[in-house]
């Protein structure tokens, strides 16, 4: 990088207080703003602020999505059974059951009896719970071409898209950091539950990842607003500008430390479970502008790529277009942005 | 001052796993297993676990045993080994290794009837005439049966007790405590 770490959080905080004065100080913005947390009274009002000025008139629609309009959806555990076969044997337990429309190995629950995440099957790894959304992440990575090497989760929390790279490529070493160890014992259940036998898990923080080597293929699915899940009660809860500002400069710091431990023509892919354009966009053209050693790529699956390319004057470099966002109101999902880079 | 942790095996404790997977269980695949064995020894325990990748562990990270303090887990736990009893406990990892290499015990395990599979992970015991299949091997006493539903799929271990004549076997750990156990 040109500049330090603290000049750039500085540039940070610079650009997005200049960009957050600017709106609040539109009347017609406040006034649809002020309306709009009359009505869903868990929101800011800087939040009701950003999502005017991101999505116009469907802000509202977005605010209004509830949690069972959203797809509930289970990852088949392709390393221990068939999908066909599970959804057969499911089915028989009075489960409806669809296809995913972008993954394979994934089934959206229609009718369930009694609660998913209680039945047999999920008990010995047949299947985990994953949103439709998050399910599409590890794909976007490809982790499958990955013949030699290892292959980093930086953010691995709970394990659940670590051992989704591990159904992908069950031969290549899987690095999985966390700093948090409560979730790293939950990952470490998920692993014996799942059967993924090629994960080593490192309590450690993800911006110490150089001193552990370089490597071809990283997953940063970096801590985040989690503004992706206002549909669900858990995700209903105000956010501030000084919130999404503090959640910017260490999503920053994580992205650059990737990109450091990054091999030429390796690839990142950086997600959040956030449909904020700061925390998605603005940081990886952040990363760009102060590295400018890599491009943004389109993502190796059909799925709807829809990046933002321009929003509160921010600079955004043209490549963001090449992002994923799944937004709640729109495809089902719980709201999520992916972005694919390519070191140079 | 704290013992260091480090990766290997102590002879002790491959002696037992060779008792518990080939002797006991008479796993096909229990060669294999033990192969990609690795242990994380601290002062009274040994963590044990089954970890495969298309490169040796030593080979790919030769300083890891320099950062085994920050290891959390390596591929999947499938037994702990507690020193000062010298005593091997298997762990639900072990069912599903046995799954994914399609390796069923042939010796020491019980075959139950669905309703009563359904009840054991729910944490319940297995009544006498929920059995199925009983192979009790009389040398493994210090270990755990492993129990499995009509689908031979292992779904937890339990011991044999005999009261009035009858069988019973009791529920030392089984898949529920996935969800049981909250984390």
């Amino acid at each position: 990088m040109s500049i330090s770490m603290r000049e750039a959080l500085e540039i940070i905080e610079r650009e997005l207080i200049n960009a957050y004065t600017n709106l609040s100080r539109d009347p017609e913005k406040m006034k649809l703003a002020q309306e709009l947390v009359r009505e869903y009274k868990w929101i800011s009002i800087e939040q009701a602020l950003r999502y005017i000025e991101l999505l116009g008139d469907e802000a509202e629609e977005l605010l209004n999505t509830q949690e069972d309009e959203i797809m509930k959806t289970i990852r088949v555990n392709t390393l221990i059974t068939l999908v066909d076969r599970l959804q057969r044997r499911l089915e028989t337990k009075n489960f409806v059951l669809e296809k995913h429309p972008f993954i394979s190995y994934g089934l959206i629950v229609k009718k369930a009896p009694y609660s998913i995440g209680a039945t047999l099957e999920y008990l010995l790894g047949l299947y985990t719970i994953q949103g439709p959304a998050s399910m599409t992440v590890v794909p976007v990575l490809a982790p499958e071409n990955i013949s030699d090497g290892t292959i980093v989760d930086l953010c691995a929390g709970a394990g659940i898209k670590t051992t989704q790279i591990a159904q992908h490529n069950p031969l290549a070493p899987i690095l999985a950091f966390d700093i948090n160890r409560r979730k790293l014992l939950a990952l470490k259940n998920n692993a014996s539950r799942l059967g993924t036998h090629n994960i080593i898990a490192l309590r450690d923080d993800a911006r110490n990842i150089s001193s552990y080597g370089t490597f071809k293929a990283i997953l940063l699915d970096a801590p985040c607003s989690g503004e992706g899940l206002l549909p669900f009660k858990k995700g209903r809860w105000p956010r501030s500008f000084n919130d999404i500002i503090s959640r910017v400069k260490l999503q920053f710091q994580l992205i650059n430390a990737a990109l450091n431990a990054l091999e030429r023509d390796g690839v990142i892919v950086y997600s959040t479970c956030s449909i904020s354009v700061e925390e998605n966009e603005y940081v990886v053209s952040l990363a760009s502008r102060l590295r400018g050693d890599f491009t943004i790529e389109k993502p190796p699956l059909q799925i709807p790529v829809n990046g933002v390319t321009s929003y509160l004057g921010l600079k955004l470099v043209e490549d963001t277009r090449n992002c994923v966002r799944f937004l709640p109101h729109k495809h089902k999902t719980e709201g999520f942005t992916i972005c694919r880079l390519r070191k140079l | 001052m704290p013992v260091k942790k480090t990766l290997t095996c102590k002879e002790d404790v491959i002696e037992e796993l060779k008792k518990l997977l080939h002797r006991c269980y008479k796993l096909r695949a229990a060669h294999e297993i033990i192969s990609y064995t690795y242990c994380v020894t601290s002062k009274n325990k040994v963590n044990i676990y089954y970890y495969k990748s298309q490169e040796e562990l030593a080979r790919l990270y030769p300083k890891l045993n320099n950062i085994v303090d920050k290891l959390v887990s390596l591929g999947i736990q499938y037994a702990l080994y507690k020193v000062e009893t010298a005593k091997l406990y298997p762990s639900l990892g072990l069912l599903t290794i046995i799954r994914l290499l399609n390796s069923p015990p042939t010796s020491h395990y019980v075959i139950v009837e669905s309703k009563a599979a359904m009840l054991f992970t729910y944490g319940r015991d297995i009544l006498h005439d929920s059995i199925i299949k009983l192979n009790h091997n009389q040398e493994c006493k210090r270990y755990p049966l492993i129990v499995m539903n009509e689908e031979v799929e292992p779904i937890g271990f339990g011991t044999l007790k005999r009261m009035n004549g009858r069988v019973l076997i009791q529920n030392i750990l089984d898949v529920g405590w996935y969800l049981r156990s909250g984390v």
